[in-house]
């Protein structure tokens, strides 16, 4: 979709926004979130997530100021508004783009999915992620965070198991702000829709913002 | 061409580029229902009843996760994509029907711009996404 609206030409700054409120701002999840691990685990997440959203934005839209020129010319027409368009022509048009998706999407991702899957117990080995705590324990957390991959969601039971075993309450929250909101395979999917400087600084930004919500959480919670 | 034909014409194109718009729309307002609004609403009942929707991906029940190998590898990419299939069918769907069906002059004018307002409309927007 994210692939779609930049083909578009919808800003970097908006599809950016797309990119990250889809999973960090799912209303589902922070409901699901509030009523197994506590709303004020819900309530970090939204303000993390909105901040997070805001600052990537902004640091983007500074980032590229030449990209699109106020006064660039027209872009291209998509399908449906150009010149002797017939349902024939469309369907064709879907057919390939749907095509193109697939094949830039599809293999790179599952790939990727098997690979970080395979890795699990290295990137949570429990004797780790139980007692993280620390600036440097949180660092590591939000790192495994930011480049993980899980289903939508999946954060709640991880993060509820976790915390049943006695993880630390700031180490929950950096994987609950990192977790789902970008990871290595969701990089891959749109690593044509944005220059990579921008990945990478967003990238950063997902990363030094689990690093702070959880410190902060560590302090304010209990 | 005379100036009424003329407006008759521009009418037909803007019709088209309604529908095209349309289909977009409904698309991803089935598709959403379908794949994630309706499983949620659910889902949400069953978190606020059981107070669990699930156990862990990455480890089941316990906190370990299986040790490092294709094993661990295979179950997860199918555990994975087990759950997320059919997001990834809608999302592969909605992203050629944007390219495709929807003109892009409207969609410009909606997020097409470098400023907090664009990105607004798009972070409100993906709220409906739930992905």
């Amino acid at each position: 979709m994210v692939i779609g609206l930049r083909r578009q030409h919808a800003s970097i700054g908006s599809s950016l926004a797309f990119f990250l409120g889809n999973p960090v701002l799912n209303p589902a999840t922070l409901i699901f979130m509030g009523f197994i691990l506590g709303w004020q685990f819900s309530a970090i997440r939204l303000v993390a997530g909105v901040l997070l959203i805001a600052a990537v934005v902004a640091i983007a839209n500074r980032m590229t100021p030449d990209d699109v020129p106020d006064h660039a010319p027209a872009p291209e027409l998509a399908p449906i508004e150009r010149e002797g368009r017939s349902v024939g022509t469309l369907f064709v048009a879907w057919l390939h783009e749907l095509w193109n998706e697939m094949v830039a999407v599809l293999p790179g991702y599952a790939v990727i999915v098997f690979i970080l899957g395979g890795l699990r117990a290295w990137l949570f080995p429990p004797d780790f992620t139980i007692h993280a705590a620390g600036l440097g324990g949180m660092a590591l957390v939000s790192l495994v965070g930011t480049l993980f991959v899980i289903p939508t969601a999946g954060e709640v039971p991880i993060v509820q198991t976790l915390l049943g075993h006695g993880m630390n309450v700031g180490a929950a929250v950096a994987l609950i702000v990192t977790l789902p909101t970008i990871s290595l395979p969701s990089l891959f999917i749109v690593r044509k829709a944005f220059p990579a400087k921008v990945l990478a600084m967003t990238f950063g930004v997902i990363f030094a913002g689990g690093l702070i919500a959880g410190t902060i959480a560590q302090l304010v919670l209990r | 061409m005379s100036a009424s034909q003329q407006i008759e014409s521009k009418r037909a194109t803007d019709s088209t580029l309604l529908l095209g718009t349309l289909a977009f729309i409904v698309l991803a307002v089935v598709g959403l229902f379908i794949v994630k609004w309706f499983p949620y609403w659910n889902k949400a009942h069953v978190a606020a009843v059981t107070h669990a929707i699930g156990s862990s991906i990455v480890s089941g029940k316990g906190i370990a996760p299986p040790a490092v190998g294709l094993a661990a590898a295979w179950q997860y990419t199918i555990a994975y994509f087990n759950s997320v299939w059919m997001a990834v069918v809608l999302a592969l769907l909605l992203g050629s029907t944007v390219q495709v069906f929807v003109p892009r002059r409207w969609l410009l004018r909606m997020l097409g711009a470098r400023n907090a307002k664009s990105a607004a409309v798009a972070g409100a927007l993906s709220l409906g996404g739930m992905m």
